[in-house]
């Protein structure tokens, strides 16, 4: 399911042609089998595409909407789905709900649960997490909270397959919601809206450009560089280049997941709003990976009292810790959410006045920008001296730190490829800002027709030969 | 319903201006990373003029033996065959190609140019041998370059010597520069240097020699000693490709610069290796094993040799083959053709 892959487009292509000519013999037995074939034909095409990932990728797949379903059964089971549930029901849906995330600790967990907490050397399961693990089970654990919390008529099992398994947001979101994807699932017809098709190749192109162009090769560049954790400018260069390689990898993912669901008329939720032009922390998360921030808000936040309680800072806090808790395990990501509801709660105390509301954002812009060592650096010793480095001033005073910057390429085409490529990234964000300021829609400029045939150029000429994976498909 | 049609027209407009688009970039990706490609050129023009000599040779002497040298850049820099027709009294030829044109087709482009009774000698890096990592698949981005422009693209990856093939997914990114080439291209052009080499580096049939004296980095002592399985299979099908065109392949280390603390490790090491390999086709004896601590033998890199370099290992190539040659039977003595006979370049 790695949009950057040739696999990819050719197994989807093949699956359309061969939906097509399925649906068009199946038309001729009526509306309501042509209906049924459709949303067989896509749900097949999003399982096809997970098991030519792995068995194991499709096989945990099921298993977690399945128990999803199930969730589905009980709540129906019972008398009245609004009504207090009886104690049977409610120890049901505790052993589905932990039979659903039971995949997700087994994988992503287990061994910092009993090797670095519990100390029981255990011996990891998997070197590779089934891909979209944390994406579709949160996305499955929504749709029945939201189906006990607001009753509606029960989705046919086809109807829920389809909403958990759309292929182009299964493995890296967007996160949707029941009341969003559903309806639009419903009515899918699984062919090629063409009232849509310029707009979804535009977002299509921009996704492609932000990762081959600007993720991909900043990627394959960084592993060529030579950070020194003592020096400051070393570790900020490497916040930085991490930072727009993980905004660029992921909207990008992103942009082609909303371009190719708007190719089939479904409307996806737009995972990212240039968080990079952020004047506040509280701002950062409103444009930053929007559907993990919906959902930490309404399953976890609100429930616990949100802002109606005293002990608010607590809960955001509490929602910033699940949030770093979901994209890994390690003291790193627990130390990054950390980090992420602080700058939230100090930004609530914090209101810079409308006409200042610009100076937050250098400010913004670093602290995000060094959370992020906290995000990529796994090993912990390195971490803690590379943060020591950075909040030491007194290591900034060192003339020599700074001179050393250019040690970190390892040769001169190096330097100048890095230049090139974070020349591009800092213009494709710029002209994000200008569209912010402007106050056009996300991503207008760079979804111009004209500026689309400017980056295929880009592309083709710039994009690294090998195919790399979303970073996010590690989440 | 004119309004319909007009939008139907439309909405094609924008994916044919994809189309086109995609179209006009990989032509000038492709002209960018292949016929304008300095390297390329510079590579393609040697290759040329190789060939011209060799089918020269084949056409004054028809039906003589001659020896080919081939590996990466360690070999054109490195092999005077000038020395090894002195000693051996056959034509040789010196075909070595950067080593980024991958192992595969460093030695298919060699044989594809054998006829029988020809022998090969084998220089290639040891690093493709013992590293499974570097060795690689097949086709590789120079590979496909080189082969394009002598119009056999779909040999890039070793062709009927590997059966390697090349798929429209290599096509379609080997046609294409990168962000690094074009980032190099950009600071050339800015500093008006062109490629490191030019043809006045070109030396007789096929040997490269530059003036470019860089500092080398130290090297210290090999990591592996060891063929991988991978390059023990990567030899065998190269020997047997070759034998079943009636043409004899020997291996010859390549030389590489060591400080002298190290000298005796990387001997041994070299050694181990170069035992292994003789189990699979035989091996010139080299009394360095391939190492050598003067740096006065090394030009731009610590496997590229100077003159001087090229002609002690050249003395040492030529006087072991010749040895291997008496050892195979007297071919040297029916096939030999004097080496007068053969028109030098300055004569062309």
């Amino acid at each position: 399911m790695n949009f950057a892959s040739y696999d990819f487009w050719k197994i989807l292509f093949l699956c359309f042609i061969g939906s097509r000519i399925i649906l068009a013999v199946g038309r001729t037995q009526g509306p309501s089998a042509e209906r049924i074939l459709i949303k067989l034909c896509l749900i097949g095409t999003g399982l096809i595409l997970l098991s030519v990932e792995s068995w194991l990728t499709l096989g945990v797949f099921l298993w977690v909407v399945s128990l999803g379903w199930l969730a589905i059964l009980i709540l129906d089971a019972r008398c009245g789905k609004g009504a207090r549930q009886p104690l049977w029901a409610n120890a049901a849906l505790g052993l589905v709900v932990c039979g659903q995330l039971f995949p997700l600790v087994y994988y992503k967990y287990w061994v910092f649960i009993f090797d670095e907490l519990l100390g029981m050397n255990a011996k990891a399961p998997s070197i590779l997490i089934p891909m979209g693990l944390s994406f579709y089970t949160f996305q499955t654990i929504g749709f029945w909270i939201d189906y006990m919390r607001r009753p509606i008529q029960r989705p046919s099992f086809l109807d829920y397959l389809n909403f958990a398994g759309f292929f182009p947001q299964v493995v890296a979101g967007p996160i949707e919601k029941q009341e969003s994807l559903l309806p639009q699932i419903k009515d899918c017809k699984f062919r090629i809206q063409r009232s849509e098709l310029n707009s979804a190749l535009q977002w299509i192109i921009l996704g492609f450009a932000y990762k081959l162009v600007i993720a991909d090769n900043l990627g394959i560049l960084n592993e060529k560089l030579h950070f020194s954790a003592g020096n400051p400018w070393h570790v900020w260069f490497e916040c930085f280049t991490f930072g727009l390689r993980i905004y660029f990898d992921f909207a990008g993912y992103s942009f082609i997941a909303v371009g190719l669901g708007k190719i089939f008329g479904i409307q996806l939720t737009l995972n990212f709003l240039s968080p990079y032009w952020s004047t506040n922390m509280r701002d950062f998360w409103r444009r930053w990976h929007v559907t993990l921030g919906a959902w930490l808000r309404d399953y976890v936040y609100l429930p616990l009292g949100g802002r109606r309680v005293s002990w608010w800072v607590v809960n955001i806090l509490a929602v910033f810790i699940v949030s770093g808790i979901w994209h890994g395990a390690g003291w790193g990501f627990i130390i990054w959410g950390v980090l992420q509801g602080v700058g939230v709660v100090l930004s609530s105390f914090i209101r810079l006045p409308e006409k200042f509301r610009l100076a937050g954002w250098p400010m913004t812009f670093a602290y995000v920008t060094f959370s992020w060592l906290f995000f990529f650096e796994r090993d912990e010793e390195t971490m803690w001296k590379k943060a020591q480095s950075i909040i030491d001033l007194s290591s900034y005073s060192n003339k020599q730190n700074l001179q050393e910057l250019t040690a970190i390429f390892p040769d001169v085409s190096t330097l100048v490829t890095i230049g090139l490529i974070v020349i591009f990234a800092i213009g494709a964000l710029f002209i994000e800002g200008w569209g912010c300021l402007k106050g056009y829609k996300p991503y207008l400029l760079m979804r111009k027709s004209w500026v689309s045939l400017i980056l295929i150029v880009l592309i083709v000429l710039l994009a690294p030969m090998d195919e790399a994976q979303f970073i996010y498909f590690n989440f | 319903m004119r309004l319909n049609s007009f939008t139907s027209i439309f909405d094609v407009r924008f994916p044919l201006a994809i189309l086109g688009t995609v179209i006009f970039a990989f032509g000038l990706s492709a002209w960018i990373s292949i016929p304008a490609n300095p390297e390329v050129k510079f590579w393609t023009k040697v290759r040329e003029i190789r060939d011209e000599e060799i089918s020269k040779s084949r056409e004054t002497i028809p039906g003589a033996a001659m020896i080919f040298f081939t590996g990466g850049s360690s070999c054109a820099f490195s092999i005077d065959p000038e020395i090894v027709e002195d000693a051996c009294g056959m034509p040789a030829f010196n075909l070595g190609l950067p080593a980024s044109a991958g192992p595969h087709f460093l030695l298919h482009q060699a044989l594809s140019r054998c006829q029988k009774d020809d022998i090969i000698v084998v220089c290639l890096e040891p690093d493709f041998l013992t590293d499974s990592s570097i060795l690689g698949e097949g086709p590789m981005q120079l590979s496909f370059a080189l082969a394009s422009m002598e119009g056999v693209a779909k040999e890039a990856g070793g062709g009927d010597t590997f059966k390697k093939c090349v798929s429209t997914k290599d096509v379609l990114n080997f046609s294409r520069p990168g962000a690094r080439f074009v980032a190099t291209l950009i600071g050339k052009t800015i500093t008006g240097k062109g490629y490191r080499y030019t043809m006045g580096d070109l030396r007789y049939r096929g040997r490269i020699e530059t003036s470019i004296s860089d500092p080398h980095q130290p090297a210290g002592v090999m990591e592996r000693d060891s063929l991988s399985s991978r390059g023990i299979e990567f030899l065998r099908e190269f020997r047997e490709a070759a034998s079943n065109r009636g043409v004899s392949t020997v291996y010859s280390m390549p030389w590489h610069f060591t400080l002298p603390e190290f000298v005796g490790q990387n001997r041994e090491k070299r050694a181990k290796m170069l035992e292994e390999i003789s189990r699979l086709m035989p091996v010139l004896p080299d009394p360095a094993f391939g190492v050598s601590d003067d740096p006065a033998n090394f030009s731009d890199s610590g496997l590229h040799l100077t003159a001087r370099g090229s002609s002690l290992r050249s003395k040492v190539v030529a006087s072991s083959l010749k040895e291997w040659l008496e050892s195979k039977g007297g071919q040297m003595s029916e096939k030999s053709p004097i080496k007068e006979e053969v028109p030098s370049p300055e004569e062309n």
